[in-house]
């Protein structure tokens, strides 16, 4: 249990998901084509964190060993599987920081652990990530990378495929981005944008630069393309199910291939909602500590998503 | 020996088995190729509509999913006796879990276990039932109440100066024994006031002595602050001992409560976590040549918690330091009693990691306690087979100083081997 516990995500699932699908909300914006990269990367930004407040979402997060076999990726094992509840809300100045809780339903084995996660858009504050161990009776607070060691890589999420360097939104100061081209993208609009990250940033980051495959009207990624410091690609994200949801254009099918270590997490998302009535007070370390409270919150969650 | 390497064949042969079953026949995972090309070539080759995992395919819904269920297999041997079995026992634990009116929450978890004749246990029992967890927490406004069998850790530093509530299974074993309590939280915007109440503390004696006055309460505060980087938390308590202590003068133990005050608080710095708590005891019991009296103690703790990647280390420093200090302080020893010196310090390092990204991973500790009375060393090797099933294997060895509170533990050694399968 313990090591699962020390390979846990310092932050909030939810921002994977929207962070890396970037989503529109309004229907009739047209590809804008005289954007800069960075304009682009902006109003990425910009509309995820509309629809990353007051979120509530289940979602499955599933891992596996892979391999090829006649020109298909299949699995090499016996898929690992985790059923997750996670609720989100974006709040400080400009409701630019995000507070999060994820509980784990399944597997029995790590039923009802719980994650509380403060990121901050701030590059020069630490997100902090907290956790309740039952067995111990007490809530942990557990260190963040934030480090200069570029030895050291962004922590896995629930031991997964997924870093927590992978959902970080924001910190778009960190980057410096390039346009590649623009082009179409199984039958979309889109801009191939390089973001690099700056002298300060690249010994925390895991990755030399990434490639990303914005859709130019939805301003959703679609897909993005990471390399190491030696420029070399060490793994991919692959966005599939676009949909729109509650006026909202998101993936609900997240892949993230590893292809050093040939492993892949899937995350599904299974129910999300937004706008949901999810108070502040709620994203504590009480929700840790106290199971009624957190119940009691998860279930009206729970309603209100029907 | 032979007995032992084949009970591990058979355990991992287990374990191994119940992976093979599940494997998929490769499970198709995509339409599309997949290839790692330049960007440029890749256009297209996803499907919109592609799955990785048909919603057949991977199935989480489990049947009676409000039971949880495990199954654990245990073997010990003690490789300094010609590797004779020193357990041998099967563990069930059955339990359930859920909301409780609008406001309550519950859990209960119950624990069977069969001891093996080869187990060291059976001689006293071959059986034994217990509550491992029962719980009933209900919560209103900014106020919660708990009441039940359960466990409340104080302070920072695991089995540190202020994890004091809770009994664990001792030095070989420091997992927390979980006690009946009553506990309520009042919360407050970024700060919360607890309070807890045990009637009946636990408390850990040897079944051939006679415990005097047993029937002592404990009761504590704890008031927590949380800040930007940092957690702290200020303690104020009733304890009674967890271990009983013997009073040389009448030959009967005791464990009669002692006074707390105690801080405790956590800062992060990059991949660290610092730890430290401090505690000051009042009115602890002490033998002393011909007299049982009661003393003072400050106990401090620090740690580092580091994380790189997936490994853990943990380095701790754990100081008692007693207060108006006599020479002929004594401690009782099943063999008779020895001196206890002014200051004793523990230290520990632990390291946890993974193999690459396998689902092997492996762990290691030293522990150097008491002014190197006793070093501690441990290894263990855990395979994380499936979501179900678990195995590992632990070495632990003991190098105890003659003539000294824990010469009990000298050559200490074991060899365990654990599989568990959980529902």
């Amino acid at each position: 249990m313990n090591k699962l516990i020390l390979s846990y995500s310092k932050s909030t699932l939810l921002s994977v998901v929207i962070g890396a699908l970037l989503i529109l909300q309004a229907p009739n914006v047209y590809a804008e084509t005289n954007l800069s990269a960075r304009e682009i990367m902006e109003r990425v930004d910009v509309e995820s964190r509309k629809s990353t407040d007051s979120a509530f979402t289940r979602m499955k997060l599933t891992t596996c060993k892979y391999g090829l076999s006649g020109g298909k990726v299949k699995c090499a094992e016996k898929a690992r599987v985790k059923l997750i509840e996670n609720a989100q809300i974006n709040t400080g100045e400009g409701n630019q920081d995000t507070k999060s809780i994820a509980i784990i339903l399944e597997p029995a084995s790590e039923k009802g652990i719980g994650m509380l996660s403060y990121s901050y858009d701030d590059s020069g504050r630490d997100n902090e990530t907290w956790l309740y161990l039952s067995a111990l009776g007490k809530v942990k607070r557990i260190s963040v990378r934030n480090s200069d060691d570029e030895e050291t890589e962004s922590a896995s999420i629930f031991g997964t495929e997924m870093t927590t360097e992978d959902q970080e939104t924001g910190k778009l100061d960190d980057y410096t981005y390039e346009l590649l081209e623009f082009g179409t993208f199984r039958g979309r609009e889109v801009a191939v944008i390089e973001a690099t990250p700056k002298k300060h940033r690249i010994s925390k980051s895991s990755y030399g630069k990434t490639q990303n495959w914005i859709d130019t009207e939805r301003f959703i990624t679609l897909k993005v393309q990471m390399f190491d410091k030696y420029n070399n690609p060490i793994k991919k994200l692959e966005v599939g199910k676009v949909e729109k949801i509650n006026d909202v254009w998101m993936g609900r099918s997240l892949t993230f291939f590893n292809t050093v270590s040939n492993r892949l997490t899937n995350m599904k998302l299974e129910a999300i909602n937004f706008d949901m009535d999810i108070k502040e007070d709620f994203l504590t370390q009480r929700a840790l500590t106290d199971q009624a409270f957190r119940e009691k919150f998860l279930k009206d969650l729970r309603k209100q998503a029907k | 020996m032979l007995n032992v390497i084949y009970k591990g064949i058979i355990a991992l042969i287990i374990g191994f088995g119940a992976n093979s079953f599940s494997i998929a026949d490769g499970e198709l995972l995509f339409d599309d190729e997949f290839v790692f090309d330049d960007y440029k070539e890749e256009s297209g080759e996803w499907d919109d509509g592609s799955d990785i995992f048909g919603d057949n395919d991977i199935n989480t819904e489990k049947s009676f999913s409000w039971l949880d269920l495990s199954v654990t297999q245990k073997y010990g041997v003690n490789p300094a006796s010609a590797y004779s079995t020193a357990m041998e026992r099967t563990e069930l634990r059955l339990g359930t879990s859920g909301s409780v009116f609008d406001s309550g929450y519950g859990e209960v978890e119950i624990k069977a276990i069969k001891y093996w004749p080869s187990d060291s246990n059976n001689v006293i029992e071959a059986t034994d039932i217990d509550v491992e967890k029962a719980f009933l927490q209900f919560s209103f406004d900014d106020w919660s109440a708990k009441l039940g069998r359960y466990t409340i850790g104080w302070g920072e530093l695991e089995g540190g100066a202020l994890d004091v509530i809770n009994p664990s299974g001792g030095i070989t074993d420091p997992s927390m024994i979980s006690q009946w309590i009553l506990s309520s939280n009042r919360y407050f915007e970024n700060s919360d006031l607890s309070f807890f109440y045990n009637t009946n503390p636990r408390i850990t004696k040897s079944k051939l002595l006679m415990l005097k006055n047993d029937s002592y309460d404990e009761f504590g505060l704890r008031y927590g602050i949380s800040e930007e980087g940092s957690d702290m938390a200020f303690y104020a308590g009733q304890l009674v001992p967890n271990d009983a202590i013997i009073n040389l003068t009448d030959g009967l133990v005791y464990a009669t409560p002692y006074q707390l005050l105690g801080f405790g608080m956590n800062k992060a710095f990059d991949d660290y976590l610092l730890k430290f708590d401090v505690a000051y005891k009042h009115n602890l019991q002490q033998n002393r040549l011909g007299q049982f009296v009661k003393v003072d103690r400050i106990d401090w703790d620090l740690a580092f918690d580091i994380q790189k990647n997936d490994r853990t280390i943990l380095i701790s420093v754990n100081s008692q330091y007693l207060l108006d200090f006599y020479s002929d302080y004594l401690t009782p020893t099943l063999t008779g009693s020895v001196s206890v010196d002014k200051n004793s310090t523990t230290y520990m390092a632990r390291v946890n990691d993974k193999f690459g990204d396998s689902d092997w991973s492996w762990n290691t500790s030293h522990i150097i306690l008491s002014n190197n009375d006793l070093s501690l060393t441990s290894a263990g090797l855990d395979w994380d087979i499936n979501d179900h099933w678990k195995a590992s294997l632990g070495l632990t060895y003991a190098d105890a100083k003659p003539n000294r509170a824990l010469s009990l533990f000298d050559q200490y050694q074991r060899v365990n081997l654990e599989v568990k399968y959980q529902y």
